[in-house]
């Protein structure tokens, strides 16, 4: 089975259970259409597509070969879904500031650059980020906790936020 | 023309140069498209999302004319990296390569980028007028469409998308996008669907997150795992610091030869963009069908077919005001229909909905100069995009340099950008992972070639078309023969089979005069 079969074989699972689901919402009799009936036909339409991708790929052999992800570039990949996904976990733990300071410090390291420009680099993201969302536009951003919270906050009353 | 559109003009106009923030706005965004567009490896709609967060903080017809600055600034830059490097900066400038690359390799990279840049404004200018003139009575019509008419140009748009995105492949997107935006609670009935309890999503999925996930994300991932590699500088242009080179910021790249216009003048004005314009506003086609469509007739109808592809001006100038055109042309129908001309067009429509505005053809009864505002601003900026261009071209050598060694930097701003503005708007961590969630999709459907912006167009056409479906059925008792009673319901029928019809015989008549 080719790599790209997986994709539709995965979504035509997604559908038959969110069929299935659609099938166990409350029933309106006091509407001739209930909330189940677009999303079931959604789904048998995901179904049909699934189903058709699968069908050009085994057996009309139409199918995607993707481009080889070598050893450096795998290493790229992954450590930037990592920094992402970790970005995104600690934001409402440690505070937008120490997140942002931190990780893109990490991550520029990671990407081979130097020690000192990353921790540079990191704290002028740092700094434009804060500028540009609490202080330009006064949005509000992620704290952190206990210590975290307090420290941003301090960070944050020097420049009246 | 009716009196209440020269008004309305007048009025968009004096709104956006008696503001001059409106006008620093649009020359940011023209500036960035132009860089975003001209920078291989970030698409014309990676470039849209990036800004959209920035957009939500602006007035409706401010932030439009700022994305808008970027799309048609990246629509017109794309082309300079196709004649320039043989790498097309957005998909629209694919067609420009055929022909504006080999210009290039016989040092005729002036001419090249003179008729790349002229025919862009060109295709913006003549489609901005054509769309100023048809909009509103296709608003007009539609305002005449019951639930079921709309609900026929829904499937209207789900066979344009099959058939020009990639058969199921594009299905499967649009059929995701429609049922991404099911979930929440039902607008019909008040019944929370698919939320698995989790009262954030209780209001549906944002449309933010899932759009910088699609796009804008998992390019700067592409971008980590394949820098750009490095370019030859360009040497055929006069350096700016001698007298040719200032000459030609000053006057050059602006007007291509007399005689080559007016010996184009039917091909550009009976063929290309007649072509872009009509494609465009077909819902859901976009701007690069209409460049390769384009090109594909002008060569077909050439005494000299075999011509096209070994440099000739007509293969630059052909593509390049079909494409801006189309551009020009997604815009009827997201403005008229409320139906997006492509993966642009439905962050547009997005940004609107976000503002409170929803287009389609009340959008002329309640917010009528929001319309005409973004269609001079459109013009407007076609012209600041040329007028840039020169110095666009002299920096973009060094730009492109300068992002090249900088990858890390540019990846980390993008992704920074997408999570921070993902969060600002609704202050809800759960934003964040639904981004998350969504880069990954993206990432992964680039790489198996499944399209992405029928995702898009799904999702915010889901609401659009979900309550029209149930209220006809719901008029009709539950009778499905609804959808065909009326003739406005039968001539969108009509226009489908047709529209289908076209690709084949254009394919036909191509090979028979021996085109490919």
């Amino acid at each position: 089975m080719r790599s790209e079969t997986i994709i539709p074989i995965f979504f035509l699972s997604l559908a038959i259970y969110f069929l299935y689901l659609a099938f166990q919402l409350p029933s309106t009799p006091w509407v001739t259409v209930g909330p189940q009936v677009w999303p079931a036909i959604l789904l048998v339409g995901i179904i049909f597509s699934c189903v058709g991708i699968i069908y050009s790929n085994i057996v009309k052999k139409e199918y995607v070969i993707p481009e080889k992800i070598d050893r450096e570039r795998l290493i790229r990949l992954i450590g930037t879904s990592v920094f992402i996904f970790s970005y995104i976990a600690l934001i409402d733990i440690i505070g937008f500031i120490f997140d942002t300071l931190i990780l893109s410090s990490i991550y520029l390291y990671f990407m081979r650059v130097k020690l000192w420009v990353s921790v540079i680099l990191g704290i002028l993201f740092t700094i434009f980020a804060l500028l540009l969302f609490s202080v330009v536009l006064t949005a509000l951003l992620p704290r952190g906790q206990g210590i975290f919270y307090d420290l941003t906050s301090y960070i944050l009353s020097i420049f009246g936020r | 023309m009716d009196d209440s559109i020269i008004f309305y003009i007048v009025a968009s106009l004096s709104r956006l140069f008696l503001d001059p923030t409106n006008l620093i706005i649009i020359l940011i965004g023209s500036f960035i498209g132009l860089l975003f567009g001209a920078l291989p490896g970030i698409t014309s709609v990676a470039g849209v999302a990036m800004l959209l967060p920035f957009s939500i903080f602006m007035p409706p017809h401010t932030a439009i004319n700022f994305l808008l600055g970027a799309y048609i600034g990246a629509a017109s830059g794309g082309g300079i990296s196709a004649i320039l490097y043989r790498i097309p900066g957005s998909s629209e400038a694919v067609a420009t390569v055929f022909d504006g690359y080999e210009m290039t390799k016989k040092g005729r990279v002036v001419e090249a980028l003179t008729i790349q840049r002229f025919y862009s404004l060109l295709g913006c200018l003549v489609a901005g007028v054509l769309a100023l003139l048809i909009t509103q009575p296709l608003a007009d019509l539609a305002v005449k469409f019951g639930p079921a008419e709309i609900f026929m140009l829904a499937i209207m748009a789900l066979v344009f998308l099959s058939m020009f995105e990639g058969g199921f492949k594009a299905l499967l997107g649009v059929f995701l996008g429609f049922f991404l935006a099911t979930i929440g609670m039902d607008p019909y009935t008040g019944v929370s669907r698919f939320t698995f309890g989790i009262t954030e999503i209780e209001s549906g999925l944002y449309l933010l997150p899932i759009f910088l996930g699609l796009f804008a994300v998992p390019e700067a991932i592409r971008l980590a795992m394949n820098p750009p590699p490095p370019l030859t500088t360009m040497t055929a242009l006069p350096r700016l610091t001698t007298r040719a080179g200032i000459k030609l910021v000053l006057r050059g790249f602006m007007f291509p030869e007399r005689s080559f216009f007016i010996r184009t003048l039917p091909l550009i004005f009976l063929v290309a963009i007649p072509i872009g314009f009509i494609i465009g506003v077909l819902p859901a086609i976009g701007a690069t069908t209409a460049a390769i469509y384009a090109y594909l007739i002008a060569k077909g109808i050439s005494r000299n077919p075999q011509k096209y592809g070994t440099g000739v001006p007509e293969g630059v100038a052909v593509p390049e005001s079909a494409n801006n055109a189309a551009a020009i042309g997604t815009l009827v129908p997201t403005l008229a229909l409320g139906i997006p001309g492509g993966g642009v067009t439905a962050i547009l429509l997005g940004v609107l909905i976000i503002h409170g505005v929803r287009p389609g053809p009340l959008i002329f009864v309640h917010n009528p100069l929001i319309p005409y505002s973004i269609l001079v601003g459109a013009m407007v900026i076609a012209v600041l995009a040329w007028a840039l261009t020169p110095i666009i071209i002299y920096l973009f050598v060094k730009i492109l340099e300068m992002f090249r060694k900088n990858i890390p930097i540019l990846v980390l701003f993008i992704i920074l950008i997408s999570i921070l503005s993902t969060y600002i708007v609704r202050n809800q961590v759960i934003d964040l992972w639904i981004l998350a969630i969504f880069s990954v999709l993206g990432f992964i459907f680039e790489r198996y070639k499944y399209p992405i912006a029928p995702i898009a167009i799904g999702f915010v056409l889901g609401d659009l078309f979900e309550v029209p479906f149930r209220r006809a059925l719901d008029i009709s008792g539950g009778d499905p023969s609804i959808f065909l009673r009326s003739n406005i319901s039968i001539s969108l029928l009509i226009i489908t089979v047709i529209t289908a019809l076209i690709p084949r015989l254009v394919r036909i008549w191509s090979r028979r005069r021996g085109v490919r």
